[in-house]
């Protein structure tokens, strides 16, 4: 069965429902519906060729243009602790925040440097120095000698090249060598040797070259603004996607050991740092920010249960059983503790810690049925479904919804509808969008979507009438417009099978992806080609495997490329 | 808290908490002959909050001298009103209140917005460029980055311009954008950026005064040994810096000038210590202490699900406010730009007002528009602090906040909403009001309210950028000015 969005067009309201899928159009094949999710097969990921053709569709230069990307917070305070095992966390508040116009903190293309920035991150340089060089236990981890004195400079120099190559990711000159090395003389003065290394830490963590991923390369002969990554960025190109972090010794060593050239080789490193919990910590994070549950804003017990609850089922269907990607949408099983269990009324789980309790009957399934996800799209104190839908077109399908414009709709979106009459029931109060003609062009794209989610509330609980209101009951009806085939849905569970169904769901997280790992918005056709490749490898044969997906991604010539902006 | 001014006139300041800290020893008589006869400063202050639903409990009635005290305007009683929460004299005399502004909500016209109320007022308001779009950031360069400019074009000063926020974080993450910012400049590369605020009082006063020489120091030589080290670390900073950028594309390069540029100025606000603590007012201020952290367990009334947060405001408003007075008493810069809180902001007021709510949702049904009146009149009692604090402070043959233009804007007004065709609300940029203080030496005519035909709030800040010597009629694509505000 292939389905697609209808390609019905509202020239008014320029709300097609089609935004985004008709640019990138989920490829040759949709998903078959007859075949069981999780038919797939699980061999060794590392032995599976990719799909015919996707390599080519991958050449070099195929990527977009890039540019020079500062690490984000959450990078930089992740890279910090593998380094030095410091943790900065307290410190990233004296930082700007990361700005950005994707779903993620790393878009590079919003970043300004500021007095602000400099200031605190020379801050932050100066407390890390200050933290190694007082502690013998972190000194010891960077400092791979023992000095005899503190003008030891062969010890000094060790360290510099050791501790050098793992912040700026490369093997450092001699040249740059000597220049940290002239740190020294305060050593020496000091009758320390930790002195000099505080300062060379400080020095390192404000140098450019640790801040930003710079990419250099070297030019491709007949191909202007193309240039091959060497080892070095592509190993830090391949850390910062798959773990959010620096390349480890161990990475660095395969450059070291040309065991990063060949794309075999690129692969099987990938593979092997797939295997890392680190890897599992990124992924997690990227649909944290991608579904927007990365800072919930509750009780913080009830909302690291809920992030749990979330991150235990990218990793069990990413990572631990492999199973197709969209499992994460159909998933007939939870993982909650007692109080989370309680929360949502299921049944508490076997012993006291957290595990996996089935939903049963109850009309939830995947992801879209966790608190995490429930917890978006609120406004005036409930639920709305305006907005629930508004962030579904755009998270789930990579629809935008246009803001009304004042020209043709008079309304005021900080009311609810018919903000006037408090007294009738919310299905009543949104009729009004419908009854409308402005409105109901881009609203039967949200309100029929939010209105399918209406049973859960804010926290994730299930409901049967709204609240304070038990006159007003909620049947829980919904709908997807915009696609062909039944369209009506009850619940999260439904909801994530439409959303498979319709085909959008695979190549929409495809390009929420791509964003992720270039750190830029999709911006040319340029990046349509990558994504019709990509988001075709990742639905070939209904297998949905992200796991090869980042494999076919990082291994092919592309990801070892750059073009110059 | 930080109440010392200077060692002569200030001692008597509020609270009696003064505390006399010894002058630099790189105040330097010669430096204070270099300079300019009459350097003047200038401050813009944003509030994330319109002026009422339907009544307005900030706009003076009363137009011309002697206008009432609103609730808003309280804090210029001082004393008069309430000794306690506003230690100092009268400021009624050195304020103006300018009303009756208007940002047009048509985005096809000069300094305009589209219907769209969050946020399309900031950019127009201070740039006097049209936004067309909800986002908030300006289109054009912000007032205080053209004073900057042309001070800049005349004296290298220890930071051009300072960018503070009050509010450290939004609290609430369902809305797009980043609202952050009040100050824009041109960018390097083409178009404009923001100039982003420091937000961490510790941060700000660390940039300020870490190097200078403390108040109880007794051997100058461990400071100058960390100095020597500080400067050697950002001396191989920059020079890697400036070797990467050699080897860098265009594009590239151009990503990192700015970066490279603030190591720079970096550096060498570290090698200028010396040369820039002319006036006898300056002092190094008393460490702020640690960060002030999250108050927990806030509720929200109006919305129980709808988070709000507070992060000690009151006290970083503070701190930052006595970093603004210092850097202007020291001439250390002339230009300063404190957005106390974020355009549609979700801090919570109940600290401040005791209203369980946050200012946003306090326009919109959490509270009466009494109540934003009082969270208004919680930001001008730091303006007015501020600009009590520079009234206190000699300089040459006047005071400082004569020498300085204070202006205070907020994000709406009151009136109609286009966007929902109401009559009254919040979300609304007709009837604006805006404050102005200090300045005579500029040519300002304090103490009096005038109410405008409908003028672009814009104007309001090109009236003050006259007053501290920057000649032109021209705010983006906003011209004009109240002269009326003028002597």
């Amino acid at each position: 069965m292939r389905n697609r969005l209808l390609l019905t067009t509202l020239a008014l309201s320029g709300c097609t429902g089609l935004i985004g899928m008709s640019e990138y159009p989920p490829g040759d094949r949709g998903t078959d519906m007859t075949k069981k999710p999780g038919a797939g097969p699980t061999t060794p990921t590392a032995n599976v060729p990719p799909a015919a053709g996707v390599a080519s569709l991958l050449e070099p230069g195929l990527f977009g243009k890039s540019g020079l990307r500062r690490l984000s917070r959450a990078e930089y305070r992740t890279t910090i602790e593998d380094l030095t095992g410091v943790d900065v966390t307290a410190d990233l508040a004296l930082l700007p925040g990361d700005a950005a116009s994707t779903y993620f903190d790393n878009d590079y293309t919003s970043q300004v440097a500021s007095a602000a920035l400099v200031e605190a991150l020379k801050a932050i340089a100066d407390h890390v120095g200050e933290r190694v060089a007082s502690d013998p236990v972190l000194r010891a981890r960077v400092v791979p000698c023992t000095p005899i004195g503190p003008g030891d400079g062969a010890c000094f120099r060790t360290f510099i090249r050791t501790f050098g190559r793992r912040v700026l990711r490369r093997p450092l000159a001699d040249d740059l060598v000597e220049r940290y090395a002239t740190l020294q003389r305060f050593a020496v003065q000091d009758a320390s040797f930790a002195s000099g290394v505080q300062l060379v830490v400080r020095a390192m963590l404000q140098d450019l070259e640790f801040l930003y991923r710079v990419e250099i390369g070297t030019p491709v002969a007949d191909a202007p603004g193309l240039f091959r990554l060497d080892g070095w960025e592509l190993a830090t190109r391949l850390s910062y996607l798959l773990w959010g972090s620096a390349p480890d010794d161990e990475l660095l060593g395969r450059v070291d050991t040309k065991k990063l050239d060949a794309p075999a080789d690129v692969r099987a490193a990938a593979v092997k740092m797939l295997g890392d919990p680190r890897a599992v910590a990124r992924v997690a994070r990227m649909h944290a920010l991608w579904l927007a549950y990365d800072r919930l804003p509750h009780d913080p017990a009830l909302a690291t249960a809920m992030r749990t609850e979330s991150d235990a089922l990218i990793k069990r269907v990413v990572f631990t059983d492999k199973r197709p990607w969209t499992d994460l949408f159909s998933a007939t099983n939870t993982f909650v503790d007692a109080g989370l269990a309680k929360h949502y009324g299921l049944p508490a789980p076997a012993g006291n810690a957290a595990a996996w309790v089935d939903y049963g009957s109850n009309g939830r399934r995947g992801i879209l049925s966790h608190g995490s996800v429930l917890s978006n799209g609120l406004k005036f104190g409930d639920t709305s479904p305006v907005q629930r839908g508004i962030f579904l077109r755009n998270r789930l399908f990579c629809q935008d919804i246009p803001l009304p414009s004042a020209s043709t709709v008079k309304v005021n979106v900080d009311q609810p509808p018919q903000g006037g009459d408090k007294n009738a029931c919310k299905a009543d109060r949104y009729a009004e969008h419908r009854m409308e003609v402005a409105c109901a062009g881009c609203h039967r794209l949200m309100d029929p979507l939010g209105m399918g989610l209406e049973n859960y509330d804010g926290l994730g609980r299930f409901r049967t009438v709204e609240p304070g209101k038990p006159e007003c009951k909620i049947d829980g009806a919904g709908e997807v417009q915009g696609i062909t085939g039944p369209n009506t849905f009850n619940g999260p569970g439904e909801l994530g099978d439409l959303a498979i169904r319709s085909g959008a769901l695979g190549p929409c997280f495809v390009s929420q992806m791509y964003q992720f790992a270039l750190g830029r918005p999709v911006r040319d056709q340029d990046d349509g080609q990558v994504l019709k490749a990509l988001a075709a490898r990742f639905s070939a044969d209904g297998r949905f495997r992200l796991d090869d997906l980042l494999l076919d991604l990082v291994s092919a010539p592309a990801f070892r490329h750059r073009v110059a902006e | 808290m930080v109440r010392t001014i200077s060692r002569r006139a200030i001692l008597r300041g509020a609270g009696g908490t003064a505390m006399a800290l010894p002058f630099l020893d790189i105040m330097t008589p010669r430096r204070v002959a270099a300079q300019v006869a009459k350097p003047m400063r200038y401050f813009v202050g944003f509030c994330g909050s319109s002026i009422a639903n339907k009544v307005d409990f900030y706009t003076p009635k009363k137009t011309g001298r002697d206008f009432e005290l609103t609730v808003a305007l309280q804090a210029l009683g001082g004393r008069t009103v309430d000794a306690m929460k506003y230690p100092w004299d009268s400021l009624a005399g050195e304020t103006s209140v300018v009303s009756n502004l208007k940002i047009p909500w048509e985005p096809n016209m000069p300094g305009g917005r589209p219907a769209v109320f969050h946020s399309s007022s900031p950019g127009p308001l201070l740039s006097g460029v049209r936004s067309t779009d909800s986002i908030p950031d300006c289109r054009g360069v912000t007032s205080d980055e053209v004073v900057a400019a042309a001070v800049a074009g005349k004296q290298k000063l220890r930071f051009r311009s300072l960018a503070y926020r009050v509010q450290p974080e939004r609290y609430r993450t369902s809305y797009p954008g980043n609202k952050g910012y009040m100050s824009f400049r041109n960018a390097a590369a083409g178009g404009i950026e923001p100039n982003t605020p420091i937000v961490s009082p510790r941060l700000a006063y660390d940039q300020m005064f870490s190097g200078f020489k403390p108040a109880d120091e007794k051997d100058a030589t461990v400071r100058l040994y960390a100095l020597e080290k500080n400067r050697s670390v950002l001396d191989l900073v920059r020079d890697n810096s400036d070797r990467l950028l050699r080897r860098l594309g265009t594009g590239d390069r151009q990503r990192l000038q700015r970066h490279f540029d603030e190591i720079r100025d970096l550096e060498t606000r570290l090698v200028q210590i010396p040369e820039m603590m002319p006036a006898m007012s300056c002092q190094v201020l008393p460490d702020p202490g640690s960060e002030p952290t999250a108050v927990t367990g806030l509720t929200n009334t109006y919305a129980a699900d709808r988070p709000v947060g507070y992060t000690g405001e009151d006290q970083r408003a503070r701190v930052l406010s006595d970093l603004v007075y210092m850097a202007f008493a020291c001439d250390m810069t002339r230009v300063a730009t404190l957005m106390f809180t974020f355009p549609m902001c979700f801090m919570s007021v109940e600290p401040l007002i005791g209203k369980k709510v946050d200012l946003h949702d306090l326009g919109h049904g959490g509270g009466n528009d009494q109540n934003i009146g009082e969270a208004i009149g919680w930001h001008i009692k730091h303006v007015a602090y501020l600009a009590d604090r520079l009234r206190r402070t000699t300089e040459g043959d006047g005071n400082l906040l004569d020498r300085s233009a204070l202006v205070f804007v907020n994000e709406g007004g009151v009136g109609f909403d286009p966007e929902q065709n109401a009559t009254s609300s919040t979300h609304s940029t007709d009837s604006m009001t805006a404050l102005i203080m200090g300045g005579r030496a500029g040519g300002l005519k304090p103490g009096q309210h005038v109410a405008t035909s409908k003028r672009h709030p814009a104007e309001v800040l090109i009236t003050a950028m006259n007053a501290v010597g920057v000649t032109t009629d021209t705010l983006g694509e906003v011209k004009g000015g109240v002269r009326e505000l003028m002597m």
